[in-house]
């Protein structure tokens, strides 16, 4: 038996940084060679086949980046399933994207220190150019663990709008990322009406301790 | 494709009236290739279900499977599967590498991926009889059957700074080992050809239900998905 897809036109390339134009999960087909007359030839079984190998939601999710924390930034989130790596590890995170794709969200430990990560943070507003980006801002962040900042910024390619949060909330280092699709930079709001502070400050609290 | 006349033959007593010959005779036929043979059941010839008429255009009395054209069909079992499976990764997408001076990347698939997959990759099969046309590519699983995996990369996931991820379609085979099921035992007894043969010779079979022939290796796919490589 041979069943034929056809390609369907790529609708956008894999995103550069941050968040591409993520649209709803849509499920892949297959097709499955017959074994013989089916007798009891073990064809594909345990799984669907032409599936994606996905991980279950974190419990970022659960605990924390709830779809209620989602929605002080999107109207309509839509939680996004996680791929499971073949090879190599990813770290943990926990992400909503709007129904029409133009808006995500994402929580995620950061994998370096607090330090580090503002040390990267000034690095990019010297030179965006090295990430294809451009108009990177760093600000810093109160009331929000021990440290934060705030970094903004336009990405070209992707033409998205990025805001990073990233904070210390003593045993750990965060990242909350917010990007939405926009044709042109904007100046970015003050950091005291940011939203995406707003929901790292709400959820600060919920996140687990420890590495 | 690997003909071997080892295979164990079900006893019976028109088995036994097999002659080696005979064999060796149709297993160089099949090492050669030759065009495949016709069996059909004559039709208006009346005959008892486990008795048939039928007829090989080169008017041979030897064994054969059951196909679609017989009454009764070989059936292909699975006696034995490896405990592991492997992986053969039948497509790989664009490497994209998260920048080192970002605190995170979320990346996200959305591009569409055809893969075309040929499932014959190690196949043998042992055959110890003639065979019906290409009745074990019908009989064997996955043998040279083709096909295609669309796979929607509309997923995410989080790398680190500094990491390389790339989408890759993966098709899972564990090595399976099988035999075929039913077979025709020639009684040696003419019959009437068919009307669309006449001038061909047909003979009586006996049908053989759960008599086991020839053996058949493969690497069966038993799983098909998306995901992707993370490098650091």
């Amino acid at each position: 038996m041979m069943v034929r897809r056809l390609l369907r036109a790529a609708a956008g390339s894999a995103t550069v940084l941050a968040f591409g134009l993520l649209t709803a999960c849509s499920a892949t087909t297959h097709s499955t060679p017959s074994a013989a007359d089916g007798t009891t030839a073990p064809t594909a079984g345990a799984s669907p086949a032409g599936s994606m190998k996905t991980l279950p939601p974190s419990r970022l999710c659960t605990t924390a980046l709830t779809t209620g924390a989602a929605q002080q930034l999107i109207a309509d989130p839509r939680l996004q399933t996680r791929l499971s790596p073949n090879k190599g590890d990813a770290p943990d995170g926990c992400s909503y994207a709007a129904a029409d794709g133009q808006s995500t969200l994402a929580l995620t430990p950061a994998s370096r220190a607090y330090k580090a990560e503002l040390s990267a943070a000034h690095a990019l507003s010297a030179d965006p150019a090295s990430a294809g980006m451009r108009d990177v801002r760093v600000d810093p962040v109160s009331d929000l663990g021990r440290q934060a900042f705030r970094e903004t910024s336009y990405q070209i390619q992707a033409r998205q709008h990025i805001t990073f949060v990233v904070w210390n909330s003593g045993t750990r280092t965060w990242v909350l990322t917010f990007a939405t699709t926009a044709d042109t930079s904007a100046t970015p709001a003050t950091v005291s009406d940011d939203k995406v502070v707003q929901v790292a400050r709400s959820i600060t609290a919920k996140l687990p301790a420890g590495q | 494709m690997t003909i071997n006349g080892g295979a164990r033959r079900g006893g019976g007593s028109v088995a036994a009236r097999k002659k080696s010959l005979t064999r060796s005779k149709w297993v160089g036929l099949l090492t050669l290739g030759l065009a495949p043979l016709v069996v059909m059941a004559s039709p208006g010839v009346a005959s008892a279900a486990n008795n048939v008429c039928l007829q090989n255009s080169d008017g041979s009395q030897t064994d054969i499977a059951g196909n679609s054209s017989t009454p009764d069909k070989t059936r292909s079992v699975t006696t034995q599967s490896a405990s592991n499976t492997w992986q053969d990764w039948t497509w790989r997408g664009p490497t994209f590498r998260c920048p080192t001076n970002v605190p995170s990347c979320s990346y996200a698939w959305q591009q569409s991926k055809t893969t075309s997959w040929k499932v014959s990759l190690g196949l043998s099969i042992k055959v110890p009889i003639p065979y019906v046309g290409k009745l074990f590519d019908e009989l064997t699983p996955s043998y040279d059957r083709g096909g295609s995996t669309t796979t929607s990369y509309t997923f995410t996931t989080n790398l680190k700074p500094g990491q390389y991820a790339q989408p890759i379609q993966v098709v899972e085979r564990r090595w399976t080992k099988g035999t075929y099921v039913g077979i025709y035992h020639s009684t040696g007894q003419s019959c009437l050809p068919s009307p669309s043969n006449p001038n061909g010779k047909a003979w009586r079979y006996n049908w053989s239900p759960n008599e086991r022939f020839g053996s058949w290796t493969t690497n069966l796919r038993v799983n098909d998905y998306g995901t992707y490589n993370v490098y650091s």
